[in-house]
């Protein structure tokens, strides 16, 4: 392989790279592209309709002052009511209910979906989104009303594809509550209670009923148990001997750390961050150590991080999810 | 100076200059770029009705996308357009110095989902990958991943690999 398709194939840009943040040597095809490109961007495009933009804007900036008010005011007075659920056969015939779905219906707060091995469903909510439940799955809308929708999924899996605010849309499972926070996602729910969150667009705030809770970016993955809540997220692409520690660590194998630990490279460091809290004092020492390269903590207060102190953590979670 | 029709800065000029590049690099990696602009407007006006409901300020990023990703589908469904996908697969592509920018952006919007929303992004709107990982709430590493990709199979498919 001759050293220019070596660079070209590079498994990634190193930081101070120009591709990465336009640091070190201009990469020639990267700056040719940019100059290609460039004109089809948002600030050329600003620019060539500034006149109509502006008129659109300041109509639009109108129009929004105007419906912050009255939403202003509905806030103080009554929250608006939302619009519900509908559930539509995809595939098969799902069941709702007693019955079977046969079209497009609105669902009952409390009605479970269910699908068996050939059929599959799916569940829209205006404003919000939708989810897709997959087959062999049993799924009810728990709560539906202005700031909270909520779903139950007894078993099965759902993907989800999320444009309410965040924190708006929950999916409650016998092991943790998902919690969107803007973002498309699979969770799928065994029969044991057990499941996986597969996150690939923004990010999950899993919530266990016991344990701590897990934050799982695009990206990672993260294992749900019954009775223990959520797991430790790790790349979605993690190596097998990462793979392989993480899913034993959360099977309780507290010595799977040291493994962990020697698996670990620069991008884990969000799981790494996740075992501070899961692990007893000696082996949370290593752990930070070993986070420590990968994210320095220059500035925090590495003793109090330590000691779990929730400002300490959450200084350095910041930095872990900046990238250091 | 100022004119009088240019708009006065508010939270919700803040924030469509924060996120327009954003919003409008997601767009482009489905619609034309005409069509962006217009869609990129409608993200906006729906976002903002919606606004007060953001409690976590970090998560607008994540939100805004797929405010407009969804915005994208729904327009190519309604116009029943589906992205195209052929072209730079089919044929050779034309020489590096005659390539030109909708030869790119074709390129471009053939790539997976996640590789293409990052290089327009990118490449298109000039955002760092630190920005992009900020914007969206994402890792470095997996933007790092996307980009390095992401520009491995657009080389490829514009018929440059292993040039210098």
């Amino acid at each position: 392989m001759s050293d220019d398709t070596r660079r070209h194939t590079a498994a990634d840009p190193p930081e101070g790279s120009y591709l990465w943040d336009r640091s070190g040597p201009p990469d020639p095809l990267v700056r040719r592209l940019e100059a290609l490109l460039a004109p089809l961007g948002h600030g050329a495009a600003a620019a060539r309709a500034r006149p109509r933009r502006a008129r659109r804007w300041a109509l639009g900036a109108g129009l929004v002052a105007a419906a912050a008010v009255v939403m202003l005011v509905a806030v103080l007075a009554a929250p608006a009511r939302p619009s519900g659920w509908t559930a539509t056969p995809v595939a098969g015939r799902p069941g709702v209910g007693d019955g079977a779905l046969h079209r497009p219906r609105a669902l009952a707060v409390g009605e479970w979906v269910s699908t068996d091995a050939s059929s599959s469903a799916l569940l829209e909510r205006g404003g919000l989104g939708r989810v897709t439940l997959d087959p062999g799955g049993r799924l009810r809308v728990a709560r539906d009303r202005p700031g909270e929708q909520r779903l139950e999924l007894a078993r099965g899996g759902i993907r989800a594809f999320i444009t309410a605010p965040p924190r708006l849309f929950l999916v409650d499972t016998p092991a943790a509550t998902a919690v969107d926070m803007g973002c498309a996602y699979a969770l799928h729910v065994g029969e044991d209670g057990a499941g996986m969150l597969d996150v690939t667009s923004g990010w999950v705030e899993l919530v266990g009923k016991a344990g701590p809770s897990a934050r799982v970016p695009a990206g990672l993955v993260c294992a749900l148990t019954a009775g223990s809540g959520p797991g430790t997220p790790r790349r979605r692409d993690a190596g097998a001997a990462l793979a392989d520690a993480v899913a034993r660590f959360d099977a309780g194998s507290p010595e799977a750390v040291g493994d962990i630990l020697a698996a670990a490279t620069g991008d884990d460091a969000v799981t790494l961050w996740h075992l501070l809290p899961r692990t007893a004092r000696a082996a949370r020492e290593r752990v930070a150590a070993r986070l420590a390269e990968l994210v320095p903590p220059e500035g925090l207060d590495l003793d109090a991080a330590l000691d779990l102190d929730p400002p300490a953590l959450e200084a350095w979670w910041d930095r872990v999810q900046r990238g250091g | 100076m100022r004119s009088a029709a240019e708009p006065t800065p508010t939270a919700d000029a803040a924030l469509h200059e924060r996120f327009a590049p954003l919003v409008h690099g997601v767009l482009l990696a489905y619609v034309s770029p005409a069509d962006a602009d217009d869609l990129a407007q409608e993200v906006f006006v729906q976002a903002m009705r919606r606004l007060g409901e953001l409690r976590d300020a970090a998560a607008a990023g994540p939100w805004l996308a797929a405010v407009a990703r969804n915005k994208a589908r729904d327009f190519l469904r309604a116009h029943a357009r589906r992205p195209v996908l052929r072209l730079v697969g089919d044929e050779p592509a034309p020489p590096l110095a005659e390539l030109t920018a909708a030869d790119v952006l074709e390129a471009i919007r053939s790539l997976p989902e996640a590789y293409r929303e990052t290089l327009v992004l990118r490449l298109v709107e000039g955002l760092t990958g630190p920005q992009i990982a900020e914007r969206l709430a994402m890792t470095h590493g997996s933007v790092r991943v996307n980009l390095c990709r992401g520009m491995e199979m657009l080389r490829r498919k514009l018929g440059i690999e292993g040039t210098p």
